[in-house]
């Protein structure tokens, strides 16, 4: 297979963009293995769709394409994630949460907002 | 700039997005406008995959944009805004792409700038070119070039956004805030203190020997206002970084939708 094109979605541009977004757009690349900085992923059974496996060389963990737990793994086209998010460590968290509490000026929503931030968590690394 | 408005008012008034004929059109006038003609020879258009929206190369004197990435960019903008009429939201996303193009041609300029002016600005970024561009997510976010592209690009944004003369009710607030994130860009609270970019970036870059270029008391106390320091990535204190953050982050909060992670490491 080769990729689809906009026109294959009849012009839909969302459409167009989830496909890129999935597996199905990176086993249609017809890619065996994609690597970025120490991570190397590969697909299950040679399909992206079933699944995929990781490895990365810095931490030494391994999960191989065809363990249970690789199957049915979501993917996500890695190249096209595009973020423009603001990243926050917990300690961030901690000393807006602190720099807030001492500014007389701020509202209790406000702090209420900040205070919200410390409960939500994804763990990144 | 009047033809560039023109190009963004006539999309947005019609509903719909910027087109690779606009994009050129656009890049074609950024050019005339601010004398690049010996610094950007060609632009091209990619469908291929890239990590970038779009790159420009100093060695071939080109502009290349990724035509998916902009696509997945406008995608993006409709899922993260909260709050917001018809109007406004379509100004933002050709608004958003106009600032893709100022942010390479604004590299552009910078080699013009590096060689040619005699100011702080022009310092910087011949230094920065010492550091070795290989790409590190953490260099970056430092990186003095790249943080100078984004600021300039969104103020640029702003000033336009200013001249439409058009009542507008939620996008001013969503450009500040967008404005701001890039202002703090590469600042961050660690250890009980705020680091500083600049700093960051030569160590980082293996190049600790030319802050000793830098008066970094000058830098903290001296004729830099808060926000010229933000914009070089100097030094600001720790009540600065609380302040911003805390409006940084009640502003993402309110009007944008999964802008904030908070990393567990």
């Amino acid at each position: 297979m080769t990729r689809k094109t906009l026109a294959d979605f009849n012009y839909d541009y969302q459409a167009y963009a989830d496909y890129l977004e999935s597996a199905e757009c990176m086993q249609d690349d017809g890619i065996d293995i994609y690597a970025e900085g120490n991570d190397i992923y590969t697909p299950t059974d040679g399909d992206w769709r079933k699944g995929h496996g990781h490895r990365n060389t810095r931490t030494g963990y391994d999960r191989d394409a065809s363990s249970e737990r690789s199957r049915n793994r979501s993917w996500e086209n890695k190249w096209l994630k595009y973020s423009e998010e603001l990243d926050l460590t917990q300690e961030e968290v901690m000393f807006l949460e602190t720099f807030c509490e001492y500014d007389e000026n701020i509202q209790t929503a406000e702090l209420r907002v900040i205070k919200s931030l410390s409960k939500k968590s994804r763990i990144k690394k | 700039m009047g033809n560039i408005l023109k190009i963004i008012y006539d999309r947005t008034i019609n509903n719909t997005i910027l087109n690779l004929k606009d994009i050129e059109k656009i890049l074609e006038l950024l050019v005339i406008d601010r004398c690049l003609n010996n610094y950007i020879l060609n632009i091209d258009i990619q469908q291929t995959r890239s990590n970038n929206l779009a790159s420009y190369s100093s060695c071939t004197k080109e502009i290349t944009i990724y035509i998916e990435m902009i696509e997945q960019m406008v995608k993006n903008i409709e899922k993260s805004i909260l709050d917001i009429n018809i109007f406004e939201i379509m100004l933002y996303k050709n608004l958003s792409i106009l600032q893709v193009l100022l942010h390479e041609v604004e590299h552009a300029n910078q080699q013009k700038i590096a060689y040619n002016e005699n100011n702080l600005e022009a310092f910087i970024l011949r230094l920065s070119f010492l550091v070795s561009s290989e790409y590190d997510d953490k260099l970056y976010e430092c990186c003095p070039e790249e943080r100078l592209a984004e600021i300039k690009s969104f103020g640029q944004i702003i000033d336009l956004m200013g001249c439409l003369n058009i009542p507008l009710i939620v996008l001013p607030k969503i450009l500040e805030t967008e404005e701001k994130m890039r202002l703090l860009r590469g600042y961050h609270y660690r250890n009980l203190m705020v680091n500083v970019p600049l700093i960051d970036y030569f160590n980082l870059g293996d190049k600790g020997e030319i802050l000793e270029c830098f008066d970094f008391l000058e830098m903290s106390h001296g004729q830099y206002s808060f926000n010229e320091r933000l914009t070089f990535g100097f030094p600001i204190s720790i009540d600065e970084y609380g302040g911003l953050m805390r409006d940084l982050v009640l502003s993402l909060n309110k009007n944008f939708n999964n802008k904030l992670n908070i990393i567990k490491y």
